[in-house]
């Protein structure tokens, strides 16, 4: 589309401008996420060495290069370990790899996501260069969430208290954290991610000095570090540990490196499958997801995920389907109560689906459903963890509109939200938040469903919200809930597909040539008709 | 069809503009209905002012339209305006911005989408807004609509792009129900 038009170049030129002040003062620039290829797998990756106090939980692979297996100490085993250990020649750790061309590979990729996050420009905000323990109450950001975007300091970051990062309902809200000398979070310091903020996002590049976790803190994000990093006692990382020349020292930590949740598909919207002039009613299919056991202490086990999938929509739902991303078959158990193969208004169909889990990890389900040309999809993120008693998170969002076809020109609709915790552990830092609908509180505080007032959302407690959003053209839009407990993230995207009817096709007709026609141009045109037929005639004679 | 004929269109138009001098043109342009259509997320297209389509010699006044009362796309008062629908996106906004206008003939004036079914694939239409800016768009395709066809096809887009179509009555004419058995859309996209 071309736009000639100079007040747009006036308001780029004074927007400019605006953008320029709030830089300064910290307004939300988009970053991208580094894409670290071959090094993405590495929960820890060294360059001098890898050392360990037992007993730490290390989910992803570990790598050294270009050191010698060697420079793995004896406190690295596989035993702790639910990934590959890699080394590139034949010392290191009973069970390892291995693997000089992967390794060389992954410090490669490393350097060049080290050198992107390096350079990630403009920064969100600049740290004051004498700043140590930057973020958190009482420092720059004085314990306010901060919006995704490029932090940088010419110095030091650090991490006091509790940090909240903001995902402002963007599942791809990215931040890049850059420390030109050194990172260090305070003992018992904690990163919450909250409103769709996700640690796969999240990118801390230290330079010439060190980078160190205090004990028992919590931390989020990939660290991208030059020189080496030190986790103090009972530090938990949800994210990689990378150290291009340094070492990578733990002591009784947890790391894991967890993968990034999607969204649900998005629905797919056929008006000629619906055979009529305008939409009645929709299909909304919501679907839960709980592992059994959450936690596998004595290391890999059986474990049996079951699928509830629900008909929340007004319309009887047919192709219906659950498939889950790293377990199959995912198979039908029962609930289909009239046994006619529709998932009827209000049913709910169990699934269910058997696996031997033998690390750490997070996968995805995702439920189907048809009806009256509108295919529709949601899905539930589940993390089962290996080699340790604490359970993971599990989140579960429902969200429902007031109407699901509107006329045309559309009008108000009110989004209920309902969050939940199916799992076993208490959840803290809840989030909820929608990508159209504004009005919802983010992270939550002093919801009267919090019914013991403990601010975390308990097994047995729901959190209910409403929103209401103008809808004027065929809308979907996803909820977010998001919280944590033992050191992971849960998330859960449930979307919601309201229609805005089209209108009736125009009248646009006249009667045709000749009816509607005035005398005199009629005559006119005739006349013409006849000019043209003999001008014609002419013409062929004169060939 | 006769008027394809460049030479004899010439002759054909200078003919009618000469009758037509007399007749009232109307095109003025019709003041935006208010409506309470919360501004979307997105930045706001300006409102469109003129329609323009060299190929077909169309250089016309946008009304802006509702619905009529029994939920259809409302029509230009003015046989030589088009009707952008104003509960939709505007010219150049993310989704399917509408435009309907006449064919036939009433009140002296000859409708301004007769030629319509002339546009091809590739063909250019501009869309000129409120503070002077243009937009351009590109013939894609042409299809047939029945009278009671859902419309969704029309009015809903959802790749995040800018689209227009371009509304006008084909078929045959049915005296009872004064109204033509199909439409005819004309599907554009932003350059």
């Amino acid at each position: 589309m071309k736009r000639i038009n100079k007040r747009y170049l006036s308001a780029l030129v004074v927007g400019s401008l605006v953008l320029t002040v709030f830089t300064l003062t910290g307004i939300s620039r988009a970053a991208t996420a580094i894409d670290l290829g071959a090094a993405a797998d590495f929960a820890i990756l060294a360059g001098a060495s890898v050392t360990n106090v037992p007993t730490s939980i290390i989910t992803g692979d570990v790598g050294l290069s270009p050191s010698s297996g060697s420079f793995y100490d004896g406190g690295v085993t596989q035993a702790q370990v639910t990934g590959t250990i890699y080394s590139v020649d034949a010392a290191g750790p009973a069970g390892r790899v291995t693997d000089d061309t992967l390794l060389t590979a992954a410090k490669s990729a490393l350097t060049t996501a080290y050198t992107n996050a390096a350079n990630a420009t403009p920064a969100t905000q600049t740290v004051t260069a004498s700043a140590v323990d930057s973020f958190g109450p009482g420092t720059v950001n004085n314990g306010a969430n901060l919006v995704p975007g490029i932090y940088k300091s010419p110095s030091s970051i650090g991490v006091t208290g509790t940090l909240t990062l903001d995902g402002g309902g963007d599942p791809n809200a990215v931040f890049i954290f850059q420390a030109v000398s050194s990172l260090t979070t305070a003992s018992a310091s904690t990163i919450s991610l909250i409103n769709g903020a996700q640690a796969c996002n999240v990118f801390w590049q230290v330079g010439s000095s060190a980078a160190q976790l205090g004990t028992d803190s919590f931390f989020k994000g990939t660290i991208l570090s030059d020189q080496t990093i030190t986790l103090l006692t009972g530090a938990n990382v949800e994210g990689r540990l990378m150290a291009f020349t340094g070492s990578v020292i733990l002591d009784q930590n947890i790391v894991n490196n967890t993968p990034c949740v999607g969204v649900p598909p998005a629905p797919g919207i056929s008006a000629d499958g619906t055979g009529a002039r305008y939409f009645e009613r929709l299909p909304h299919i919501n679907v839960t997801k709980v592992p059994s056991p959450l936690a596998l202490p004595a290391g890999p086990g059986p474990v049996t995920y079951t699928y509830k999938a629900t008909n929340q929509g007004t319309a009887p739902m047919h192709t219906v389907w659950v498939t889950d991303d790293k377990c199959a078959p995912v198979t039908y158990v029962s609930g289909d109560a009239n046994a006619d193969a529709i998932l009827d208004v209000n049913e709910t169909w169990t699934y269910n689906c058997f696996k031997t889990v033998s690390r750490t990890e997070t996968n995805t389900a995702t439920a189907h459903g048809y009806a009256n040309g509108i295919d529709v999809y949601d899905t539930a993120n589940a993390t089962v963890a290996v080699g340790t008693a604490l359970p993971p998170p599990l989140i579960h969002l429902v969200k429902i509109p007031s109407a699901f076809v509107l006329p045309a020109g559309g009008g108000p609709v009110t989004y209920s939200y309902l969050v939940t915790n199916p799992g076993t552990a208490p959840l803290h830092d809840v989030s909820i938040t929608d990508d159209k609908c504004t009005g919802l509180p983010g992270r939550v505080v002093g919801h009267p469903g919090d019914v013991n007032g403990n601010n975390l959302l308990d097994p047995d407690e729901t959190f209910q919200f409403t929103c209401i959003s103008n809808i004027t053209q065929t809308t979907t839009n996803i909820g977010t809930a998001e919280g944590g407990a033992n050191g992971l993230t849960a998330i859960d995207f449930t979307p919601a597909t309201v229609v805005v009817n089209p209108p009736g096709l125009p009248n646009t007709g006249f009667p045709p040539f000749g009816e509607g026609m005035p005398w005199n141009i009629a005559l006119s045109v005739g006349a013409l008709m006849l000019a043209v037929t003999l001008a014609v005639v002419l013409n062929r004679r004169t060939n | 069809m006769l008027h394809n004929n460049p030479r004899i269109r010439l002759l054909l138009v200078f003919g009618v503009v000469g009758v037509m001098m007399s007749a009232t043109l109307g095109d003025t342009p019709t003041k935006p209905v208010s409506t309470n259509i919360a501004p979307p997320a997105q930045e706001r297209a300006e409102l469109p002012v003129r329609l323009k389509i060299p190929k077909i010699n169309v250089d016309a006044s946008v009304e802006y339209v509702g619905l009529t009362s029994d939920g259809a796309m409302d029509v230009p008062k003015s046989p030589s305006n088009v009707a952008w629908y104003e509960l939709g996106p505007r010219p150049g906004e993310v989704g399917s911005a509408v435009i309907a206008g006449h064919v036939g003939w009433k009140d002296n004036v000859q409708a301004t989408f007769d030629d319509l079914p002339d546009l091809r694939k590739g063909d250019v239409i501009y869309v000129e807004d409120a503070s002077g800016g243009t937009a351009t768009f590109v013939v894609r395709e042409q299809r047939m609509f029945d009278l009671n066809q859902n419309a969704s096809y029309i009015f809903d887009a959802r790749d995040g792009k800018a689209h227009l179509n371009l509304i006008a009555c084909t078929g045959v004419w049915d005296e009872a129900t004064k109204t033509y058995s199909k439409r005819l859309v004309i599907f554009a996209d932003t350059e």
